[in-house]
């Protein structure tokens, strides 16, 4: 292990002003087009990630949120040294990654829920065998992880199945148990329940929970479903066209965003009148239901005067869904303020 | 002869360099446990498949035989091609037959998989692995189905060897050994430069096509050709050294001071491709994300 300041024994990864461009040939539609292409071809650089400063505390996990095309994935990719960065600078668990250090590839692994470790034509345990291999894995070490892995994601029923004859469910939980093994310090999960059915998005999303709690690695996480970020990061950094616009907890961004909570409310009998100097909106009724959108610091009160009514079948209070919030960052008003 | 003994003294140095490179630096024990297991992950896969894989050994071995006709054909009309006889033709195509099934079993696979690496954004999740990446990428598959062409190739030299057509002797046999090394190292060098080419291009299909077009040049000796256009096949574009080279050393017809020379060569190219291969991956830009 190279010399550990302070610094890096507080922060597993640790960005500066980190750019990255990428050089992209454009192309018109068309044959002519196509042939004018050919002998003199145009390109235009693209910034995918602007002066990313960013600090992650070891043993965190962080979400990375963003539209396609944010920069989110190229960002997983310099950090883990796949891509060498425009220029910044880029410090992980003391590493510069793209040097691709063997220590530092023994500490980190990278999961892609659209690509895959796993050889297609083989079961899974011969994969095991090899990254066993590849990571130095002495016998008791690997029987030990192995064993855990497999009672953690209950996949020993597919182990000696071929891949290809797997579920998707099975071979996302089979890619886990493999990019696991050596027990890294650092997770890269790209998009890790892609395609998945919601049971089996919330099997990966409470292994991910249980796998943190016993061996503490810094996760940094990247998904379309907010569910997955709901569930497993409590701070979010988001970025959008190569910058960062967001990073704290995802609480503080759903209060910054939607200072209103969702109040739904089914009544027995009667009406329910919604004042919008009260801080009440009315946003939907179907019958005795009612939803209404009401800012936080009037939902005790407005709570209140419902139950005061006495006519009540049933009352929730949510947050707005995640989608929605993550959403507005990224509308047109929203950017331009 | 002085030309020679230097040519020596620098492979030597140049070999001690990289021998030590490899052992101390690359850590090339673990990585050559690391591919014999992908070996045996390539066979049990292979083997998935029984009847392919059957087929493929048939096919190959009539590929042999017909190639072998090729050469019988010519010599229905000449007794020599610039001054190769039937026997010495059979020598090189032995020769040829062994270097080409030991390109088809080591490296074409992984020269196939390349471009689908490369494609498909796979090659990520390999370069994230604490792996020598050039070795893993070039030698992680292996396809067994050309193991009957060398046990024919081999069949025929030792019958060549029976008959008299290739000499017992010790030189000869030294200068062959060293020049079979030079051609599977600058074979291997054909390799890695289609491979850095995929890397940086980021899409080049058809690459194992130049690489057995390469194979069509060596299948004759290069004596057929004009001067310029040998003269270049000894130098910067390396075919002689594939095949005939030491079908010549086999057959006493080499000079040392050439096979010294093609093996420095061999030498400084494998030096250049490990360089090459460290800058294409520096200058990899992976896909999509």
């Amino acid at each position: 292990m190279p010399n550990m300041n302070e610094r890096q024994q507080e922060y597993a990864i640790v960005t500066r002003a980190l750019n990255r461009e990428f050089r992209v040939r454009l192309k018109a539609e068309g044959l002519a087009a196509s042939l004018r292409n050919f002998f003199a071809p145009q390109h235009k650089t693209v910034n995918a990630v602007n002066d990313l400063d960013m600090q992650i505390g070891a043993g965190e996990i962080v979400g990375f949120l963003g539209p396609n095309g944010a920069g989110k994935t190229t960002t997983l990719k310099m950090l883990s040294g796949l891509l060498v960065p425009t220029s910044g600078s880029i410090d992980v668990l003391g590493y510069t990654p793209f040097s691709r250090d063997h220590a530092f590839l023994r500490h980190i692994s990278l999961v892609m829920g659209q690509k895959q470790n796993l050889w297609w034509d083989l079961p899974p345990v011969e994969t095991f065998a090899i990254h066993r291999r590849i990571y130095g894995l002495t016998d008791q070490q690997y029987a030990e992880r192995t064993k855990e892995l497999i009672d953690m994601l209950e996949i020993s029923d597919c182990l000696e199945t071929q891949t290809r004859k797997l579920s998707l469910g099975q071979r996302m939980r089979c890619e886990l148990a493999v990019s696991l093994l050596h027990q890294p310090k650092i997770l890269f999960l790209d998009e890790p329940t892609i395609g998945l059915d919601i049971l089996m998005q919330k099997k990966i999303r409470s292994f991910l929970l249980d796998y943190h709690r016993r061996f503490k690695p810094t996760i940094l996480l990247t998904s379309h479903y907010m569910d997955d970020v709901a569930a497993l990061a409590q701070r979010v950094i988001v970025i959008d066209r190569g910058n960062k616009v967001f990073d704290g907890y995802l609480s503080d961004l759903t209060h910054k965003l939607h200072p209103e909570k969702i109040v739904s409310v089914v009544l027995n009998n009667g009406n329910f009148i919604c004042n919008p100097e009260e801080g009440c909106r009315l946003i939907h009724q179907d019958g005795q239901h009612y939803r209404l959108l009401v800012e936080r610091n009037r939902v005790p009160e407005i709570a209140a005067r419902l139950y005061a009514t006495g006519n009540i079948a049933d009352l929730t209070i949510e947050d707005p869904p995640l989608e929605d919030i993550i959403g507005q960052l990224f509308t047109a008003e929203t950017r331009n303020s | 002869m002085q030309y020679a003994v230097t040519a020596i003294y620098i492979s030597s140095l140049c070999l001690c360099a990289f021998v030590r490179y490899l052992v101390f630096e690359h850590d090339i024990m673990r990585q050559m446990a690391i591919i014999v297991n992908l070996w045996k992950a390539t066979v049990i896969q292979a083997m998935e498949y029984r009847a392919s894989f059957v087929f493929a050994i048939v096919a190959n071995f009539f590929d042999f035989i017909f190639g072998l006709l090729q050469y019988l054909v010519f010599f229905t009309a000449a007794k020599s091609i610039a001054g190769w006889e039937a026997d010495h033709m059979l020598v090189l195509y032995g020769v040829f037959m062994l270097v080409f099934a030991l390109h088809f079993i080591l490296l074409y696979p992984n020269l196939v998989a390349m471009g689908d690496m490369v494609n498909s954004g796979n090659l990520d999740l390999l370069l994230t692995k604490p792996v020598d990446s050039q070795l893993i990428i070039s030698f992680r598959r292996i396809s067994l189905e050309e193991l009957g062409s060398i046990g024919t190739a081999t069949i025929l030299l030792g019958w060549l060897l029976y008959r008299g057509v290739i000499v017992f002797d010790i030189g000869n046999f030294l200068l062959f050994g060293v020049s079979m090394v030079s051609s599977l190292l600058l074979v291997y060098c054909v390799f890695v430069l289609l491979i850095c080419l995929a890397v940086i291009m980021e899409r080049l299909d058809n690459m194992s096509q130049l690489l057995w077009s390469l194979f069509a040049l060596c299948r004759y000796p290069v004596d057929i050709y004009p001067d310029r256009i040998r003269y270049a096949f000894m130098s910067f574009l390396p075919v002689a050294f594939i095949a005939t080279i030491p079908a010549s050393a086999l057959l006493g017809r080499s000079d040392s001071a050439t096979v010294w020379h093609g093996f420095a060569m061999a030498v400084v190219a494998v030096l250049f491709c490990s360089w090459l291969w460290r800058r294409a991956i520096g200058a990899y830009t992976s896909a999509g994300g």
